[in-house]
C-alpha cells in the first residue's frame, strides 16, 4: 500500500511537470489573454517544488532564474518570436515543433501517434486534430498517461501505463525532440535577446527532464517489459 | 472497465503540487464529462496496432490548382486528417473513344502529405521586419482585417478603388465557386484586377483572330478520333499526366503521334516522330508545310472556299480588301466580295451565312474592277498565301530550322493526306512575341486540309466553359462594373517596362513599340493605365509577382514600390515573404468548390475532408472577413461613399454596404450557396446540388456523347461546329476563317498574312532560354515537396547541352550563374544529350525562394515589355480591346541568355 502511495505521488508530480512543459511550449498565441503568454506566476515556486520532490535529480534552477527576469513588457516579444521560430518563416519554420516537420514524412509514425491516443481514449479537438505531433499535445499526452498512473491502484495496471509511457516518450518524443534545443543555439534568425535566453533555457530544461524521465523510466520498469520492438511485426493500417 | 475519475483543476492552482487536477488544453472536452476513463492494458507497443484501422471518412476531392486535370480523387480521412488519396475511377467514355479512367498523377497523390508540410501558412502574420527579411507577428484575423481594411478605405478614398489591384493566380481562377465570389469581390470594391490570361501569355490570339473565339478545343478524348496528330510546343506527357494516355492509345489505334519540340523530352520518347527544330523557329516549319501543301494541291478547296476569306478579294494597289465601300460612298466597310466564276463578276460574299448557293468564287486569279477611286486589279487572299509562301520551301525552313528539307515534306504530306488530322498545343506559343503569327499559320494549314471542324481535327489548345452562372453571381444586384485590366499593358505601365525595352533590345524597337501602344491609347482602342496609381497590392490564390516576366524590373519598379501588400495563401512563397499582411487559405482538401475542366465531360467536387489547418479558411471567408472589416470601419470612421468612374459610368461605392453586397443581404452564407447559386445557372450542367455533387464526386455535364464541344446543350461553347456544320458566320470581321487583316498596321509590319518573323534574340547572348511545365509541379504548387524534390536534383536544375557546358568548362551538378541583361539566377547544371546546343531548358515554377539568391528563371526574362503593336489594334472587326479574347500577351520568349560556372563567395541571400 506504501509503495502504491509513493508511485502515484511520482506520477502525480511528473503530470504536472508535463502538464508544465505542455503550457510553456504551446504557442503563446493560444492564450486567452496577453497575461498568459508569460509563463504563470507561481511557476517558478512550482518548478523548485517539482525539482526537490521529483524521483530524479533535475536541475530547474536555471528556467526558474530566466523566468523570474520575465516581466509584462516581454509577453510581446516572446509571443513574436515563438512564431518566428515555431509558427513561420521564408522556408517555414526555422524549428519544428511538430515530430512531422522535424524527421520528415512518414505516415507510418503518424499513424502509430494516433493509434496511441486511440488506445488510451484520449481524443483531440477538432480544431487540433490536424497536429496530433506538436510537441505541446505530445507533452499533454503524457501527462494525460501519468495523470492516469497516479489515479490507479492496480500494480498490472501502474505497469501498463508505465511501459506506456516509456514507448511513446521513445518513439514519439525523444526522436526528434533534441532537434530543437540544438536548433536553438544555432539559430541564425535575429530574435530578442530576451526570447533566446528564455526559448533556449526551456528547452534544454526540457530536454534534460526528458531524458531523465526517460531514463528513470527505464531503470524503474527493469526487465519486466521488453523495451524494444520488433518494427516488421507492426502493421500499418493504410 | 471502469477507470479513474476525471477532473479539471487550474494549473494556477498546481503550487499546491498535491491538488492538481487533469489539465487538457487539446484534447476534447468530452474527455474531461466522461465519468471515467477506461484504463487501457498495455504490453508493449505492438498493442495499439491490434485495433483494425477504419476509416472516419471518405469525401470526393479533387486538387483546385491549375493541373487542368480536376481528377477525381477520393480522400480518405480518420481522426481529423487526411491520410492518403486514390482515384475514384468512375469516368465513362464518350463515343467510342476509351473512357477517361485512370486520372491522377504523382503530384495530387502526395497532397495528403503535402499539406502537412511545414510550407503551410497557418495564421494571418503581419510583418515587423523590413519587407523580405522574414520577421513576423502572428495576428488575429480581427487584427488583420481591421488593419488592411483601413488602408483599403485609405487608398480607395484617396486615389480610387483602381489604384487596389487584386492580382489572382490560378488557384483562384480555377475553383468556379471562389473565381465568382472573387469577381463579386471586385465588382462591388472597384478595386483592378489584372487578367492574367494574356498577363502570362497564355491568350491565343492567333486564334481569336483567325476563328473568332481563343478557346478552341475539345475533349481530351478528341485525340482518339484523330489519325495524325502534331503535338506541338506541348509537352502532355509531362504537363497532362491524367490526359495522355489518348495519344497512346490513338496510336495504338493507328494514329500517328509527331512531336515536335527542340528537345526530347517524354512526349518525344513516345511519339512516332519526333521534330526537333531550333528552338523559336516552329513558325518557319508551320509555313513550310503550307507550302508544301499548296504546291503539291493537297489543300481542301471546297472546304477553304466556303469556310474561310481564301477567296476573298484584295485590292493589289492597296492591299486592302475589296469592299462595298470601294463602289458606294455609304457602302458598308465590313462587306466583302468574292469573284463568282459563273457570272465573271465580284459579287457581295454572303454576310448571314456561309453557304455559297450559286456562288462559285475563285481562288485563284487577277482581275480588274471598277470602284471609286477607278480601275483597279484585284486578286484572292489565296493568290497573296500563294505567293507568301513561295518563299517557305522546306530547303528554306531547313535552314532556319535545322530539320531535312524530305523531312518537312513528308510530314506535310502525311499530314494533308490523312484525316481526321489534329495540332494539339498547349501555351507554349502564345509566349513568344510572334505567338499570334505561329498559331494564325497553324490554323492556316488545319484549313487548307480541311481539319478545322471534323471530330479528331483542329487546333486543339483548352475551351473554357459558358461564364452565364458566373457573372450571374458576380453581378447580382449590382452594376457590373468589374475593372478588369490587361495584364500585360498594366505590367508595362506600372513595371516601367518602356525603360527596360531600351536598355535590352535599343531605343528604335522600344520607341516602336511605345509609340503604337501610346497610338492605340490615343486611338481609345485600348486603355491605359498610367494615371492610375497602384498603391496596394492583394495576391491571392498564389499569385504572384515571381512569375512575371521580367520579373526583377516588374519588382522594383512596381512591387516593391507598393505602400500595402496583402497575400491570401495557403503556402509560403515568394509573395508571401514580401507581404505586409499574408492570411491563411485553406488547402485543396480543406475547402468546397467546384471544376470545370473543358478536356472532361464532368464536373468535378472539391469538398471539405478536414477543416481548415491552423487558422486558415477558405477564399470567400477570407473576402468576407476583409468586407466585413471595411464596412464596420466605414461606420465607426464616418467614411462617406465614393464616386467612382468606370468605362465611363459613375458608380457610387458606400464601403458600409460592402458586406451586405457581397452576401446579398445576408441571402449566401457560404461558399456553398456561392456554387449552388452558380450551377444553377450555368448551361449545360445537369440539375444537382452541391452535396448531391459531393456525394458523386463527378456529375456528367450535358451535350457530351460526342468527343467534340459541338452541342449547344453542352457548357462548352464552341462555334466552330456552328459554322463548319450549320454554315453560321465565324465571329470574325470577314464572318469566315480569317486570314488576312488589312489594318494599316498589319500592313506596316507585313503580318497581314501568316510570315516567318525571327524571335528576338541578344547580341552576344547566344542561348535560346525555353521553359515548360513540369512533371514534379504544378507551377509553384507541389514545387518544394520533399517526396517529389527527391525525384528530382532536389533543387532548381537547368538543362544545357553537353557542348555548350563544355565549352563554359561546366560539368553536370555545377551550379550555373545564368544571365541576361535583364538579370540572373543560380541553379544547378543539368547535362543532358536531349537539349541541343544552343539553347537552356529549364522546368518552370521554381519559386524564387528555392533559388540561393532568392531570383528564378523570372529575373533573366527581358521580354515583359515587348507589347506587340498588331495585338493593341483596334476599331477593326473583331480586334480591339476585348479582355480574354485579344490583348497583347505578355511575351516569355524571345531573348537569350548566356550561362558560366558560378563560385559562391560568400553565402548568398538577397531580399
Ligand atoms: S494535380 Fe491535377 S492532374 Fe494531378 S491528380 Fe490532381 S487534379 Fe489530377
Amino acid at each position: 500500500m506504501g509503495n502504491e502511495r509513493q508511485t502515484n505521488s511520482e506520477a502525480k508530480l511528473r503530470s504536472i511537470t508535463y502538464a508544465l512543459f505542455s503550457q510553456l511550449t504551446a504557442s503563446p498565441y493560444e492564450a486567452a489573454s496577453a497575461v498568459l503568454v508569460l509563463p504563470p506566476a507561481d511557476m517558478p515556486t512550482v518548478l523548485d517544488e517539482l525539482q526537490q520532490a521529483l524521483p530524479y535529480p533535475v536541475d530547474f534552477s536555471t528556467l526558474i532564474e530566466v523566468a523570474q527576469r520575465l516581466s509584462s513588457t516581454d509577453a510581446e516579444s516572446l509571443r513574436q518570436d515563438y512564431a518566428s521560430l515555431f509558427e513561420v518563416g521564408s522556408d517555414g519554420p526555422p524549428l519544428p515543433i511538430r515530430a512531422e516537420l522535424a524527421r520528415g514524412r512518414s505516415p507510418e509514425r503518424k499513424e502509430e501517434l494516433v493509434r496511441f491516443y486511440e488506445f488510451f481514449g484520449y481524443k483531440l479537438q477538432p480544431s487540433w486534430q490536424w497536429a496530433p505531433d506538436h510537441l505541446s499535445v505530445l507533452l499533454e499526452f503524457m501527462h494525460f498517461l501519468t495523470y492516469q498512473e497516479s489515479q490507479l491502484s492496480e500494480a498490472d495496471d501502474i505497469a501498463s501505463y508505465r511501459t506506456a509511457q516509456r514507448d511513446f516518450l521513445e518513439r514519439h518524443i525523444l526522436d526528434w525532440y533534441d532537434q530543437i534545443p540544438r536548433g536553438m543555439s544555432n539559430l541564425t534568425l535575429e530574435i530578442s535577446p530576451i526570447s533566446s535566453t528564455y526559448y533556449q533555457t526551456l528547452f534544454e530544461t526540457l530536454g534534460k527532464f526528458l531524458h531523465l524521465d526517460f531514463a528513470w523510466q527505464q531503470k524503474n520498469l527493469g526487465g519486466s517489459l521488453r523495451s524494444s520492438v520488433d518494427e516488421s511485426s507492426l502493421i500499418t493500417g493504410y | 472497465m471502469k477507470g479513474p475519475k476525471l477532473t479539471r483543476r487550474s494549473f494556477l492552482k498546481g503550487s499546491a503540487l498535491g491538488a492538481t487536477g487533469l489539465m487538457l488544453k487539446y484534447a476534447s472536452p468530452a474527455l474531461l464529462h466522461a465519468e471515467t476513463v477506461p484504463v487501457a492494458r498495455y504490453r508493449g507497443v505492438e498493442d495499439v496496432y491490434r485495433q483494425k484501422w477504419t476509416w472516419d471518412k471518405v469525401v470526393r476531392g479533387t486538387h483546385g490548382t491549375n493541373c487542368a486535370g480536376a481528377c477525381a480523387f477520393n480522400v480518405y480521412v480518420k481522426n481529423g486528417i487526411v491520410w492518403r488519396e486514390e482515384q475514384q475511377a468512375e469516368y465513362e467514355a464518350s463515343g467510342d473513344a476509351p473512357d477517361y479512367n485512370p486520372r491522377g498523377c504523382q503530384k495530387g497523390l502526395c497532397h495528403s502529405s503535402y499539406m502537412y508540410g511545414k510550407q503551410r501558412i497557418l495564421y494571418p502574420m503581419k510583418r515587423v521586419g523590413r519587407r523580405g527579411e522574414g520577421k513576423w507577428q502572428r495576428i488575429s484575423w480581427e487584427q488583420a482585417c481591421r488593419e488592411i481594411a483601413d488602408r483599403f478605405i485609405d487608398i480607395s478614398v484617396k486615389y480610387g478603388p483602381d489604384a487596389i489591384g487584386m492580382g489572382s493566380g490560378t488557384q483562384m481562377v480555377i475553383k468556379f465557386g471562389t473565381l465568382a465570389a472573387f469577381l463579386r469581390f471586385a465588382a462591388i470594391t472597384g478595386i483592378s484586377v489584372p487578367e492574367y490570361y494574356s498577363g502570362v501569355g497564355d491568350l491565343p490570339t492567333g486564334a481569336y483572330m483567325t476563328l473568332g473565339t481563343p478557346t478552341v478545343g475539345d475533349t481530351i478524348a478528341a485525340v482518339f478520333k484523330s489519325k495524325y496528330i502534331l503535338i506541338w510546343a506541348a509537352n502532355p506527357a509531362v504537363s497532362r499526366i491524367p490526359d495522355a494516355h489518348f495519344f497512346w492509345e490513338a496510336k495504338y489505334n493507328g494514329a500517328k503521334v509527331v512531336a515536335i519540340c527542340p528537345e526530347f523530352n517524354a512526349t518525344a520518347m513516345h511519339a512516332t516522330h519526333w521534330l526537333n527544330p531550333r528552338p523559336g523557329t516552329d513558325l518557319a516549319l508551320v509555313l513550310a508545310m503550307i507550302h508544301t501543301v499548296i504546291e503539291d494541291k493537297s489543300y481542301d478547296r471546297e472546304y477553304i472556299i466556303e469556310q474561310t476569306d481564301l477567296p476573298f478579294l484584295v485590292r493589289t494597289d492597296t492591299h486592302r480588301f475589296l469592299r462595298e465601300s470601294d463602289f458606294l460612298q455609304d457602302g458598308q466597310v465590313e462587306v466583302f466580295y468574292v469573284w463568282d466564276q459563273r457570272t465573271g463578276q465580284p459579287v457581295k460574299a454572303p454576310t448571314t451565312t456561309l453557304r455559297l448557293g450559286d456562288l462559285q468564287p475563285s481562288l485563284e486569279g487577277r482581275w480588274k474592277v471598277q470602284t471609286r477611286d477607278g480601275l483597279v486589279e484585284v486578286t484572292t487572299v489565296f493568290e497573296l498565301v500563294k505567293r507568301k509562301m513561295a518563299d517557305y520551301s522546306p530547303e528554306w525552313a531547313s535552314g532556319v530550322t535545322g530539320l531535312h528539307p524530305q523531312v518537312i515534306r513528308q510530314i506535310a504530306r502525311e499530314f494533308a493526306a490523312t484525316k481526321p488530322a489534329m495540332i494539339y498545343t498547349g501555351y507554349q506559343a502564345c509566349k513568344w512575341l510572334h505567338g499570334d503569327l505561329i498559331h494564325r499559320a497553324m490554323l492556316l494549314l488545319l484549313s487548307l486540309t480541311g481539319n478545322i471542324g471534323p471530330e479528331g481535327s483542329g487546333l486543339q489548345i483548352l475551351n473554357s466553359v459558358r461564364a452565364d452562372g458566373l457573372f450571374a453571381f458576380a453581378f447580382a444586384g449590382i452594376d457590373p462594373t468589374l475593372r478588369m485590366v490587361s495584364g500585360t499593358t498594366w505590367d508595362y505601365e506600372k513595371g516601367n517596362m518602356k525603360q527596360l525595352n531600351e536598355q535590352v533590345y535599343g531605343k528604335d524597337l522600344a520607341q516602336v513599340i511605345d509609340t503604337h501602344y501610346q497610338t492605340s491609347i490615343r486611338q481609345g482602342w485600348f486603355p491605359s493605365y498610367a494615371k492610375q496609381g497602384w498603391k496596394m497590392g492583394i495576391f491571392a490564390g498564389n499569385g504572384s509577382p515571381g512569375w512575371v516576366a521580367s520579373a526583377k524590373q516588374w519588382r522594383e519598379e512596381a512591387f516593391d514600390k507598393l505602400e500595402t501588400i496583402v497575400v491570401m495563401a495557403p503556402d509560403m512563397g515568394f509573395a508571401a515573404h514580401h507581404a505586409d499582411y499574408v492570411l491563411p487559405i485553406a488547402h485543396h482538401y480543406e475547402r468546397v468548390d467546384i471544376m470545370f475542366h473543358a478536356r472532361l465531360p464532368y464536373i468535378q467536387v472539391l469538398d471539405a475532408a478536414v477543416p481548415p489547418l491552423g487558422e486558415a479558411v477558405d477564399d470567400w471567408t477570407a473576402m468576407y472577413r476583409l468586407l466585413a472589416a471595411i464596412s464596420k470601419r466605414a461606420k465607426q470612421r464616418g467614411i462617406k461613399p465614393i464616386e467612382d468612374v468606370v468605362d465611363g459610368r459613375t458608380v457610387k461605392r458606400d464601403f458600409t454596404k460592402y458586406l451586405d453586397l457581397y452576401t446579398m443581404n445576408g441571402q449566401i452564407k457560404g461558399i456553398r450557396d456561392v456554387i449552388q447559386f452558380v450551377l444553377d445557372r450555368t448551361p449545360g450542367v445537369p440539375k444537382v446540388t452541391v452535396e448531391e455533387l459531393a456525394a458523386r464526386g463527378i456529375v456528367r455535364v450535358k451535350g457530351s456523347d460526342s468527343t467534340m464541344w459541338g452541342s449547344p446543350e453542352s457548357p462548352y461553347h464552341t462555334d466552330i461546329t456552328d459554322s463548319v456544320v450549320h454554315k453560321r458566320p465565324y465571329k470574325t470581321m470577314t464572318g469566315r476563317q480569317q486570314f488576312y487583316f488589312d489594318h494599316d498596321w498589319f500592313i506596316q509590319f507585313d503580318e497581314t498574312l501568316p510570315t516567318y518573323k525571327e524571335p528576338l534574340r541578344l547580341e552576344r547572348y547566344p542561348l535560346r532560354f525555353i521553359m515548360g511545365h513540369a512533371r514534379h509541379g504544378v507551377h509553384t504548387m507541389w514545387r518544394d515537396h520533399p517526396l517529389l524534390l527527391q525525384l528530382q536534383r532536389g533543387e532548381p536544375d537547368v538543362y544545357v547541352s553537353a557542348e555548350d557546358a563544355a565549352q563554359r568548362g561546366v560539368r553536370d551538378g555545377d551550379l550555373v550563374r545564368v544571365f541576361s541583361p535583364a538579370g540572373e539566377f543560380i541553379a544547378q547544371a543539368h547535362i543532358s544529350h536531349g537539349v541541343q546546343p544552343g539553347m537552356v531548358f529549364m522546368y518552370h515554377g521554381w519559386d524564387p525562394m528555392m533559388f540561393p539568391t532568392r531570383h528564378n528563371f523570372s529575373s533573366v526574362i527581358c521580354s515583359g515589355g515587348l507589347i506587340k503593336p498588331t495585338s493593341v489594334v483596334g476599331g477593326y472587326g473583331h480586334l480591339g480591346h476585348r479582355l480574354l479574347q485579344f490583348a497583347p500577351n505578355q511575351t516569355y520568349r524571345d531573348f537569350t541568355v548566356d550561362f558560366e560556372r558560378y563560385q559562391p563567395v560568400t553565402p548568398q541571400v538577397s531580399r
